[in-house]
């Protein structure tokens, strides 16, 4: 049992948790665009640019849990470099650092998601119009942006 | 800044109206909108009617000509005619005749392009056949032959042996091979018919295929294998022979494109002055036009319709004026950015100028390297050079040239290269100009909520301005410098506590004091001024808005990080199976992360302008000015 007080593990077990919640919630949040567009590129196909842009949105979530990801493991010698020794409560410091953007960017990309699906319909009737939509589905990034944030933040700031 | 504009009104006679609107289409410079009048003067035009049934008429040449294209003979020499005023001066009768000269042509064309399309499927249909027969070409019967009792039946099995054994031991029957094409053996098979239903099956199960060509042999009225590949064959000839005619026909009919396309923007011109006459009042024996042109246009379209009148209308309270923007070539592109947001009110400032200072930088700290800032521009400005686009396309594309120099600025500031990509890959290290902000990003943080003050600061301002324009300074003073200076204070108040209390102090009491002006009695006068300290929170949030800049920024520099990371897994240019790898992963992943960085920064870019930036002074909702004019396709 010596491994959940292990400060690597510990360290990476967080990362995988930012990287997984976040990565499904993108898959989830594109996906739920993708099937909205579907309906929209059956008559409008030439919609297709506008509505890519809409589907793009609820996928940055999972680009910051990889980011989170990737900021602990280069901090810690998993990438690039020797592998430091962490303490237990080192390794539990970034584990609680990767909660914001595991949850945070979960959640977010599913909300985010739904707002962009219902923008589809602005490219069905006003397409001109692209821009406000995507605005609405970046309200709701704005808090994925500021658990990114934290999560970068708190990690930058541990010492080992 | 806005065009001022004029509404005007303009009377000709009825006979000359419909040249005299094409002469206004030609101009391309006065937007007509409906007439009001008071007394309901007959409505008499049937413009209405006009326009729905030329439309229609459009869409048949515009299906022609793109037939027309596809057999246009390659090697013949490019004819791309520019129409030239001269042709599309040509008055609304010969538009007209053309139309009825032009219309059985569109009709004939559409109909042979669906015959060709008919007859190719015919032959394609014939060549699987003939295909498909070739292997019974020895057999000199007819397929399903039937006598009294027997029965005939034809097709291809992969194991003859075992057939053969099997189906002479269980059945009466006789099987004949009748060629060997590959592992498949194509034979007939003799049988009682007393026994059809037992054989099927049975064959059925032994991989034995049954080929039947009833269909082909009512088709083509013969019977035997050889009879039918000869007749198909002759008829494939003639298939070919009428294709050829109609390719012939099409091919001599594409000297006509230019014509059409001639005729199809003319006849598009045509339908937009209808849809325009829907506008127009109509008496006995005059037209009424009225419409809106640039003040300073005013004075040239008075000369050129001399002697026909232009009547200045004087421009009613209630009545908005449509809205033109005019900005110097470096603010047009930032135009954009608001009217994806909606132009401004006829009496609101353009916050263009301003708006677009502010869009270069925010981009530029968002995106932040010199690599994808310089393919941005790049990549942007050699297709605006390359195909010339205009309006809304130019509009995008030069945004993102500005927006590239702005993002090559500040990552020459944070020193990123495509990321790290030349301390990764070839061991160069080039120090930022200012901090690196994966290594120290608190004053990277302070700095982006700076910016935001910053920002908000320049809104109040437009909105004192529009204030001071008004002559409403009370309001400037109360509404917008108290919010300044609280800011101000606070921004002060970490390098100077003192004076930043003091500022913040002073402008905050002058809110108190003036924030419950409209209120009645004194006591919600304090109510409401006390209260609107509470605005504080609001105005901290915008600014915290901001920290997506430091987000964002990172985002671009790690993802770069990442990409780079993996395309040194291979050791990078130490050998060549990695150099390969590096040049693999390099293209693919930082073209993929210049997409998705620079999606982010336009959208959040749009954001802090149309949530922090806007929500200080703009409201919007103006009408876009579009002036009657020609449309060349």
């Amino acid at each position: 049992m010596d491994i959940f007080t292990n400060g690597q593990f510990l360290a990476i077990l967080g990362a995988a948790i930012a990287v997984i919640l976040t990565g499904l919630g993108s898959a989830r949040g594109v996906g739920l665009v993708g099937e909205a567009a579907s309906g929209l590129i059956a008559e409008k196909p030439e919609r297709f640019g506008q509505a890519l842009l809409l589907q793009a949105l609820p996928g940055t979530q999972g680009i910051y849990g990889l980011l989170t990801a990737f900021v602990m493991l280069n901090k810690i010698g998993i990438i690039g470099g020797a592998t430091l020794e962490i303490s237990s409560l080192t390794g539990l410091l970034f584990l609680g650092a990767c909660l914001p953007i595991a949850l945070v960017g979960y959640y977010s990309a599913i909300a985010q998601a739904r707002a962009a699906a219902s923008a589809i319909g602005i490219i069905d009737q006003k397409p001109e119009e692209v821009a406000k939509g995507m605005t609405f589905a970046a309200m709701v990034e704005t808090y994925a942006v500021l658990a990114l944030l934290a999560s970068i933040l708190i990690i930058l700031g541990i010492t080992i | 800044m806005i065009v001022p504009m004029q509404k005007i009104q303009i009377i000709s006679l009825k006979s000359n109206s419909k040249d005299f609107l094409s002469y206004l289409q030609k101009l391309g410079i006065v937007q007509l909108e409906p007439t009001n009048f008071n007394d309901e003067s007959q409505f008499i035009n049937d413009a209405n009617k006009k326009s729905e049934q030329l439309s229609e008429k459009i869409l048949n040449c515009k299906n022609a000509i793109n037939i027309l294209k596809t057999y246009k003979p390659k090697n013949s020499t490019k004819t791309k005619e520019t129409i030239t005023n001269s042709d599309t001066k040509t008055s609304i009768k010969s538009i007209l005749g053309d139309i009825v000269s032009y219309k059985d042509d569109f009709a004939q064309i559409i109909s042979d392009n669906d015959e060709i399309h008919s007859k190719t499927q015919s032959i394609n249909y014939l060549n699987a056949s003939i295909k498909t027969l070739t292997p019974y070409q020895n057999w000199n019967a007819s397929f399903n032959h039937t006598t009294k009792n027997c029965k005939i039946i034809l097709g291809y099995t992969n194991n003859i042996d075992k057939l053969r054994a099997n189906i002479e031991d269980n059945f009466n029957a006789y099987l004949q091979e009748i060629a060997k094409v590959d592992s498949l053996t194509y034979l007939a098979i003799t049988y009682f018919s007393t026994d059809s239903d037992a054989i099927f099956e049975y064959l059925k199960a032994q991989d034995f295929t049954t080929q039947d060509f009833t269909d082909l042999q009512d088709e083509l009225n013969c019977t035997t294998p050889k009879d039918l590949i000869k007749t198909a064959a002759a008829k494939i000839n003639s298939l070919n022979i009428d294709i050829q005619n109609l390719r012939d026909k099409m091919e001599s009919n594409t000297n006509k494109l230019t014509e059409f396309s001639k005729y199809l923007s003319k006849s598009t011109n045509l339908l937009a002055q209808y849809q325009t006459m829907q506008m127009i009042i109509e008496t006995e024996s005059t037209c009424i036009f009225s419409g809106w042109i640039e003040a300073s246009k005013l004075e040239s379209l008075t000369r050129k319709l001399n002697p026909i009148d232009v009547a200045v209308i004087p421009i009613e309270t209630d009545e908005e004026p449509p809205v033109l923007l005019k900005n110097p070539w470096i603010v047009r592109p930032f135009e954009l950015i608001t009217e994806l947001y909606g132009l401004p009110k006829p009496k609101e400032t353009d916050p263009d100028p301003v708006l677009s200072f502010f869009y270069f930088i925010l981009f530029g700290i968002m995106l932040s390297d010199v690599g994808y800032g310089a393919l941005l521009s790049i990549i942007c400005g050699a297709v605006v050079w390359a195909i010339k686009p205009k309006g809304t396309m130019y509009k995008i594309l030069m945004l993102m040239v500005f927006c590239g120099i702005s993002s090559i600025f500040w990552g020459i500031i944070f020193g990123s290269y495509f990321g790290d990509f030349f301390t990764s890959a070839l061991n160069i290290n080039i120090n930022p100009l200012w901090l690196n902000p994966m290594d120290n990003p608190m004053p990277f943080l302070a700095f982006a909520f700076a910016v935001g003050a910053i920002h908000i600061i320049a809104g109040l301002a437009i909105q004192a301005f529009a204030y001071f324009k008004q002559g409403k300074w009370l309001d400037a003073i109360a509404d917008c410098f108290t919010w300044i200076f609280i800011l101000i204070g606070i921004g002060v108040a970490f390098i100077q506590p003192k004076i930043g209390m003091i500022t913040t102090g002073s402008a905050a009491s002058v809110l108190v004091l003036t924030q419950g002006r409209s209120a009645k009695n004194w006591f919600m006068k304090l109510f409401k001024g006390i209260g609107s300290l509470y605005g504080i929170v609001a105005y901290l949030s915008d600014i915290l808005s901001y920290s997506r800049l430091l987000a964002l920024g990172l985002s671009t520099g790690v993802i770069a990080m990442v990409i780079n990371a993996m395309g040194m897994l291979g050791g990078g240019f130490t050998n060549v199976t990695g150099a390969i790898i590096l040049t693999l992963v390099f293209i693919v992943g930082h073209v993929f992360n210049l997409a998705i960085s620079t999606l982010s920064a336009f959208v959040h870019s749009s954001r802090l302008q149309y949530v922090e930036f806007f929500s200080k002074f703009y409201e919007g909702g103006g009408k876009p000015f579009s002036p009657f004019k020609e449309q060349h396709k």
